[in-house]
């Protein structure tokens, strides 16, 4: 069953998506093209495209966060939820199908972005060179892979996080969405003093411990699915 | 046994707040068509919710076949909401595949044939749908499932008589003799021939159950008469 929810979740957000990645691609390719065909563009043009370029960039990397928590408020918890929480499906299936959809489309869209970077480089020559033997891998190595580790995570958690915040949000008749946004600062107060205690007390400043930072964002992830889950199957509260 | 049962429901929205369920007790024999008849706000559709575990109760029990709302339940439940719960992004064709995916018991040649005689486009997209199509395609969806319990939640409110007529020959045409419906309705007259028994509810609180033939009998009124006096009864 999670395959096909999966299926219909990719359905249902490709139509966000794939026109979105087509934007940014064409708008990519155009400003590389216009760098070719008219490298002494000027002024108020140049200035014009960096600007709007760098607004669909900005929009791009906010989209998979919006759709994501957009997504689960609409379809879980307002008029699709009739249908979707009569499935014969857990709650966790649905939370599961969710979060695995939108990580995708996060990654996704990390490669898309670089893809557009690329192909605005091109147009500029050996920027692109630069630009790629710019981005260098720290040492030691573990450092570098429990970095990467602590942004999957990270990734996770910020999706987690506000689903738990909408599933406390739609305990509440009247406000809901004051509800849900005091979740949100409430959780992500709580969340970020535990994570600077906690790296204060095990770092030292020359040398900073990512290990228990990301052991944190395991269990704070673990911790927001399972309070995601209770709510949805026992207190689940589709006016 | 029941395949629907529901022991002293209770249930408050807020901790302090007024019951809009009160002890609400009732059960569904299989193989018939019941009105959970009452007024708007009266607690219909509450009570539905509750037994589709889409709301939790305060106090009390439900059982759909036996079990406590959950996966094994909504396997054997058809529900129909007062709201229009389709994305309206999707083709009806596509909801037909949603519903064939997840349903063991959804018959997608019974769906079309159905489509055909309301003479709705599968490939018509639901947003391009008047309300009254909206709300055929629906009760398509639900009544193409061979389910043991229909729970349909006013299902021929809001849309004009001939559309009316069409919603109730499509739950007649799809009465399958052991399934059970429940049809929760402000509007009587208009389900009166169809329906078995009937539950009246009004102010979170059971009026009247029993057999329609029973009643009518005993009180020598039409339903729709007689609903008329109870909840006039009860608002005074």
């Amino acid at each position: 069953m999670l395959g096909k929810l999966i299926k219909h979740e990719f359905k249902a957000t490709a139509r966000c998506f794939l026109p979105a990645f087509l934007v940014v691609l064409i708008f990519s390719l155009a400003g590389s093209f216009g760098q070719l065909v008219a490298p002494k563009l000027q002024d108020l043009s140049a200035t014009f495209y960096i600007a709007l370029y760098a607004a669909i960039i900005l929009a791009f990397f906010t989209l998979p966060t919006v759709v994501s928590v957009w997504r689960f408020r609409h379809n879980l918890l307002g008029d699709e939820g009739h249908l979707m929480f009569m499935l014969p499906v857990s709650a966790a299936s649905l939370i599961r199908a969710k979060i695995i959809v939108a990580t995708v489309w996060q990654v996704l869209s990390l490669i898309v972005s670089l893809l557009a970077t690329s192909l605005l480089a091109l147009g500029s020559g050996g920027a692109l060179m630069s630009f790629w033997s710019s981005i260098k891998v720290a040492e030691p190595l573990s450092e570098t892979i429990l970095f990467m580790t602590l942004i999957a995570f990270g990734l996770f958690g910020s999706m987690l996080m506000y689903y738990v915040s909408l599933a406390i949000g739609q305990l509440s008749n009247k406000h809901r969405a004051l509800a849900t946004f005091g979740a949100i600062a409430v959780i992500y107060a709580v969340s970020h003093v535990a994570a600077l205690v906690l790296s204060g007390l095990v770092s030292v400043p020359e040398r900073p411990n990512l290990l228990p930072c990301v052991i944190l964002m395991v269990c704070l992830n673990i911790g927001y699915f399972l309070l995601t889950r209770f709510l949805l199957t026992r207190k689940l509260n589709l006016v | 046994m029941n395949i629907l049962e529901t022991k002293a429901l209770t249930k408050r929205y807020t901790p302090r707040g007024p019951a809009v369920l009160d002890k609400v007790s009732i059960a569904l024999a299989p193989g018939k068509i019941v009105g959970l008849l009452g007024p708007c706000g009266s607690g219909k559709t509450t009570l539905i919710k509750i037994a589709c575990g889409l709301l939790t109760c305060s106090e009390g029990q439900v059982l759909i076949d036996g079990k406590a709302p959950g996966i094994e339940s909504k396997k054997i439940m058809s529900y129909l909401p007062d709201i229009s719960c389709l994305s309206a992004w999707m083709r009806i064709d596509q909801v037909l595949d949603f519903f064939t995916d997840f349903y063991a018991d959804f018959d997608e040649a019974r769906a079309l044939k159905m489509l055909a005689l309301l003479r709705i486009d599968p490939k018509s997209r639901l947003k391009s749908l008047s309300k009254g199509a909206k709300e055929k395609v629906q009760m398509i969806l639900v009544m193409s499932r061979n389910a043991k319990l229909y729970l349909l939640d006013e299902p021929i409110c809001g849309v004009d008589p001939a559309v009316r007529d069409s919603i109730i020959k499509t739950i007649i045409a799809r009465y399958a003799p052991e399934a059970t419906v429940l049809i929760s309705t402000h509007l009587i007259a208009d389900i009166e021939s169809i329906l078995d028994e009937v539950i009246c509810i009004n102010q979170g609180a059971i009026m009247m159950q029993g057999a329609i033939d029973h009643i009518r009998e005993e009180r020598g009124q039409s339903l729709n008469e007689m609903c008329r006096e109870v909840f006039a009864c009860s608002a005074n």
